[in-house]
């Protein structure tokens, strides 16, 4: 097959307004009598709250109305049904730093900030915890009654049986792996504008990941009808998992418009940002995996611990994932899993790129190359024995409909060089007393769309509707989809002119808004596909009426009519158009641009369908068939499609400071087809810098008192673009029979291979086999420093 | 942050400003890059700020050639010092401190004197003055001139000898005397490579004759220090041997005397063992090239 507009570098759709600055993100809005939000955050980690005295800030000149929890109610929110555990704002206890207490609504910003500062808070201070493995002992400080030692959620998952084989493995290792808690660092802080219209319904403009929940979550928590709130989301400048729930922010904003009848307005400064976090777990992953001689892999025993701070967010999910995604890509009949999700007295955590798996897939690999050294094996060849292909099924009943891991493998291994450099001795790789080189390899795997909503429903999780221009000149696709930067209305634009066989700038899109159509938001990689799969059956329905209005026209069989750049044409021959030309000519008198083409415009055909129809509208939807097996939390981690992913990194260590200058990457990844060729390359890219962060430097501190050391991106640190290293980037493709075209994910799995490609090639270097991350230089030194 | 800002033209403005506001609140600001920060952490307070942007007299503002060195105004910015070829082949210590500072953005702004009178012992510039041992030629209000060490200037951490009716004016580096080769570099250890703030810094400025006997050395420590430090006894103890032919226990002496320098505390950036490790190790490096 080929296509006209698919699989091209055709430019983004958003790309002259953003590098103008035209595009308008949510701060840049503004309503006429706005008012200005701001939030008391709890100076504590935990405490009672005795007492909040709001009377001076309400007496200040310029405030317009201070909310607490009395206002906002008790009705719990979050992001799972069964884990609901926030209220709006605090009620009877604060549960970390940053904990929402209170939230005013002022003529601007500064009087609302000195509003805050006028409440006065009475607490009665608690024993708080801020290691989760603490947290889970006897006797620690309790902060929620209901999740006994701490823990919100528990997996136990045996798959085949480890015990009948555990006697058979040649290598049995048990490492460990630890990461730090980790912020989203995305460019644009989050902001909302909320308004209440005259016949009362709420519209809140956020930056946002997830127009359809966070719809949701405002209509149940501040208890109005669904119908009555709309989401819209703005261009929205990265998001990364942390804007996927719904904040506190959000709500409270939303309430104070309601209170005042005034549109009210908040923007994070960076500080909230990391307060009110919601990115990364810290994990704490032991694994023990066995291996025969041969190098095949025979079982897998894995604990898992995340800390999550103070409530549940996506934590559920998270926890499932840190365990089901090692299922693949690998044969692996036997695995056990037991992973625990703890509360601790700091901020919340919840999604973040490669939801829950990354760190998982960091110790498998680095496993797995230990393994390798230990047999004496290539660490790729160890791999590629024990790949899986198309047509398996996982231990835990994940179906690869397609799965391009060995051509993955393959395409680094020779494309980076691999086995020469491998094998060079370390002299001859340019060794000195005060730098060494190393070189790693990882594969990473990921799906590619959440098998079933957060909520349980039967809804769909796309829908479009797409129209044609009455005028018949361009479509309009109307999505719920949330382009947040990665670049998904170009691909539904892009679909949408292949379809139709229009150009792409003869398509408009309309996206991320709640009245627009459903779509669950942009999270666990599923636009691409489920998007897709909904935005090319619409065009086919709008392609389909205007075809069969002009086959009708001219006597044609609709079959025998297709419509290609632009225009109409007939795969049997001549067919004579002309009388839809002189009709729609003699329509145009006047006008300078008539039609000149010898076949009919696709314009004519358009204008003539309507003619007969009316608007031409098409519809689509999309929806996952039933996936998964019949286990406890089976249903996390099942897609309709497993992306996956393999990369080499080629590493110098400085042996006298321990800095990592990471030289090269070069990376694969089967998205099965690539809608776009440069975004998928963009999103591979992306993923490895923001990899290369969390492999070498990011991380949140925290005092002792529980208090975010480095709320700013000077001091949490993120690559800069002279941290980059060259990356080559390989586009495979296995056309997944379960995607719109063949396509499936790119937007996450290309961050898994990162972590462990990076480690791996630091440890080939220096020996030091990292067991905690970021590998910052000081832990490398100290690595190097037990080893002598 | 709120302030009153005000903008002398040249000199005689500037030190009527400073008389005129002997009695206020005021702070001087020149990129702004470490002031502002500094400012939004404070409560308002009734602020003046006397904006030296705006000066065009050449003392403030130009690099210089003089009999005995190099003058360089203290408005000069950093990325004007990596740009400078005279400053390059004689005193690269400074224009490699400059290009390693903060970013593209930053070094277009950000200027020498601020990077000195904000006295951080994690400062790029003025480590790398510290090593070149230059002169700070400071201003009072009657336009009075006086001339201090920089290695005097700095009195603890963000405190200098500066009164509150004087400005750095310029500095002032000496020439390279009696030379044959100059060893000068800049050393900055980070987690990455643009806008990281020195973990440790290291600046030498060493000079040797044709024999390659070290005639000159001037060795400066940052980040392990209250303020940045002259590591004197480790410059002294280089004089007169041969750079090209140090023995490793010489070596190591030499970094054990740079290590009495260092006092390192723990931060969130590193703590005082990795600093005070590396540190040594750089030392060393020095002289395995
Ligand atoms: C993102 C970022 C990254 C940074 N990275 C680095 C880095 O890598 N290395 C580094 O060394 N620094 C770094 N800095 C700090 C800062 O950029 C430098 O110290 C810079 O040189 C300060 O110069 P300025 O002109 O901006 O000073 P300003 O902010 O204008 O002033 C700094 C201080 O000096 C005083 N002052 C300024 N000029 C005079 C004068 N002529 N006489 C008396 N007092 C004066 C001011 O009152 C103020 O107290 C960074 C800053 C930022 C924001």
């Amino acid at each position: 097959m080929t296509y006209k507009i698919l699989n091209t570098r055709a430019p983004r759709v958003d790309a002259i307004d953003k590098v103008t600055g035209r595009a308008q993100y949510t701060d840049d809005l503004s309503r006429p009598g706005q008012l200005y939000c701001a939030i008391l955050h709890s100076p504590i980690a935990h405490g009672r709250i005795l007492n909040i005295d709001t009377s001076k800030a309400e007496s200040l000149p310029g405030v317009k109305a201070v909310i607490t929890g009395k206002d906002t109610g008790t009705i719990k929110y979050g992001v799972s049904p069964a884990r609901y555990d926030e209220t709006i704002l605090c009620l009877d206890k604060v549960r970390y730093i940053g904990d929402e207490i209170a939230a005013v609504a002022a003529i601007d910003k500064d009087t609302a900030l000195d509003a805050i500062n006028l409440i006065d808070v009475e607490f009665e201070e608690l024993p708080y915890v801020l290691d989760g493995i603490e947290a889970m002992k006897e006797g620690a400080p309790q902060l929620h009654e209901k999740y006994k030692r701490n823990i919100c959620a528990k997996v136990n998952w045996n798959f085949g049986d480890v015990k009948s084989v555990e006697k058979d493995a040649d290598v049995v290792r048990t490492d460990k792996l630890t990461s730090q808690m980790q912020d989203g660092a995305f460019i644009e802080p989050q902001a909302i504008l909320a308004e209440v219209d005259g016949s009362g319904r709420l519209t809140m403009y956020s930056s946002t990941q997830a127009p359809h929940y966070i719809q949701r979550t405002l209509a149940m928590a501040l208890e109005i009808p669904l119908e009555k709130v709309r989401v819209i989301k703005p261009a929205v400048g990265g998001g990364f998992g942390p804007k996927a729930s719904c904040s506190t922010a959000e709500l409270v904003t939303c309430k104070l418009a309601m209170i005042t009848g005034k549109p009210v307005k908040m923007t994070f400064d960076r500080e909230q940002v990391f307060l009110h976090s919601r990115a990364r777990h810290q994990f704490f992953h032991t694994m023990t995996t066995g291996v025969k001689k041969d190098g095949t892999i025979l079982f897998l025993k894995h604990n898992c611990i995340l800390d999550g701070g103070a409530y549940a967010s996506f934590g559920i999910a998270t926890v499932y994932y840190a365990g089901s995604l090692l299922g693949g890509p690998y044969r692996l009949k036997h695995m056990d899993y037991d992973g625990y999700r703890v509360v601790t007295n700091k901020p919340t955590s919840g999604a973040q790129r490669g939801h829950g798996a990354v760190h998982a897939r960091a110790l498998f690999e680095m496993q797995l190359d230990l393994i390798a050294k230990e047999l004496g094996m290539d660490p790729i060849e160890l791999r590629l024995k024990n790949v899986m292909g198309a047509g398996e099924t996982t231990c835990n009943e994940l179906y690869m409909s397609s799965l391009g891991m060995r051509e993955c493998l393959e395409a680094v291994r020779d494309k980076s060089g691999w086995a020469e450099i491998y094998k060079l001795k370390k002299t001859k790789r340019g060794n000195n007393n005060h730098k060494a080189r190393g070189i790693g390899a990882a594969c990473g795997f990921f799906v590619s769309g959440a098998g079933y909503p957060i909520y349980r429903s039967q809804t769909y999780h796309a829908t479009v509707v797409t129209r044609i221009s009455e005028t018949g000149g361009f479509a309009i696709v109307e999505s719920g989809a949330a382009d947040i930067g990665q670049g998904s209305d170009t691909v539904l634009a892009m679909i949408t002119a292949e379809v139709l066989g229009i150009s792409l700038n003869e398509v408009k899109v309309k996206s991320g808004d709640s009245d627009l159509s459903v779509d669950l938001g942009a999270y666990s990689s599923r636009t691409t596909l489920m998007a897709g799969h909904a935005c090319k059956e619409a065009a086919e329905a709008c392609r389909d009426k205007i075809l069969s209005s002009v086959a009708k026209r001219v006597n044609a069989k609709q079959t025998d009519l297709y419509i290609e750049e632009g225009l109409v044409r007939s795969r049997k021959g001549e067919v004579d158009f002309s009388g839809i030309r002189e009709e729609f000519l003699q329509e145009h008198v006047g006008f300078t641009d008539h039609p000149t083409d010898e076949y009919l415009t696709f314009r004519e055909a358009a204008r003539i369908a309507f003619m007969e129809h009316g608007s031409i509208v098409g519809t689509g939807k999309y929806k996952p068939p039933k996936l998964g097996g019949s286990f406890k939390g089976a249903t996390v981690g099942t897609s309709p499609a497993f992306g996956c992913s393999a990369q080499i990194a080629e590493v110098e260590v400085d042996l006298e400071t321990g800095e990592v200058d990471v030289k090269k990457i070069t990376g694969s990844h089967d998205c099965g087809f690539a809608i776009n060729r440069t975004q998928v390359e963009g999103q591979m890219q992306g993923s490895m810098s923001m990899g290369l962060g969390e492999a070498l430097m990011e991380e949140i501190m925290f005092d002792n008192k529980g208090s975010v050391l480095n709320r700013n991106l000077a001091e949490y640190k993120i690559p800069t673009s002279l941290d980059m290293p060259q990356l080559d980037s390989i586009i495979i493709e296995t056309n997944e029979p379960n995607g719109p075209f063949g396509a499936k994910e790119v937007g996450e799995g290309a961050i898994m291979p990162v972590i462990p490609a990076i480690l791996n090639a630091i440890r080939d270097a220096t020996g030091v086999q990292i067991t905690e991350l970021p590998a910052k230089p000081e832990r490398i030194v100290e690595g190097m420093k037990k080893k002598k | 942050m709120k302030f009153n800002v005000v903008s002398p033209e040249n000199t005689k403005e500037l030190l009527e400003l400073i008389s005129v506001n002997q009695d206020r609140y005021f702070r001087f600001g020149a990129g702004y890059t470490d002031l502002l920060i500094e400012l939004k952490k404070q409560p308002d307070e009734d602020l003046t700020v006397i904006n030296l942007a705006q000066l065009t007299d050449d003392i403030f503002t130009a690099i210089s050639k003089i009999a005995d060195g190099f003058r360089i105004g203290s408005l000069v910015t950093a990325k004007r010092i990596s740009l400078s070829k005279d400053l390059q082949s004689n005193y690269s210590v400074l224009t490699e401190a400059a290009k390693k500072l903060a970013s593209g953005q930053v070094r277009q702004v950000a200027t020498i004197g601020g990077n000195i009178c904000t006295a951080s012992p994690a400062g790029d510039m003025a480590c790398a003055l510290v090593a070149l041992q230059a002169n700070c030629e400071i201003l009072n209000s009657n336009g009075t001139l006086r001339i201090i060490p920089i290695t005097d200037f700095f009195t603890g951490v963000r405190t200098t000898v500066l009164q509150k009716d004087e400005v750095l004016r310029s500095i002032v580096i000496p020439s390279n005397n009696r030379k044959n080769k100059i060893y000068s570099n800049f050393i900055k250890i980070g987690t990455r490579r643009a806008m990281e703030c020195s973990i440790v810094s290291l600046a030498y400025h060493i000079l040797t004759d044709e024999k390659s006997i070290i005639t000159h050395a001037g060795i400066a420590l940052g980040s392990v220090a209250p303020t940045i430090m002259l590591a004197k006894s480790a410059c002294d103890y280089l004089l007169g041997k041969s750079f090209s032919s140090l023995n490793p226990s010489e070596i190591k002496e030499f970094s054990q005397k740079i290590l009495e320098y260092a006092s390192p505390i723990s931060d969130i950036r590193a703590s005082a063992w990795y600093r005070t490790e590396v540190l040594g190790n750089v030392a060393k490096s020095i002289f395995e090239n």
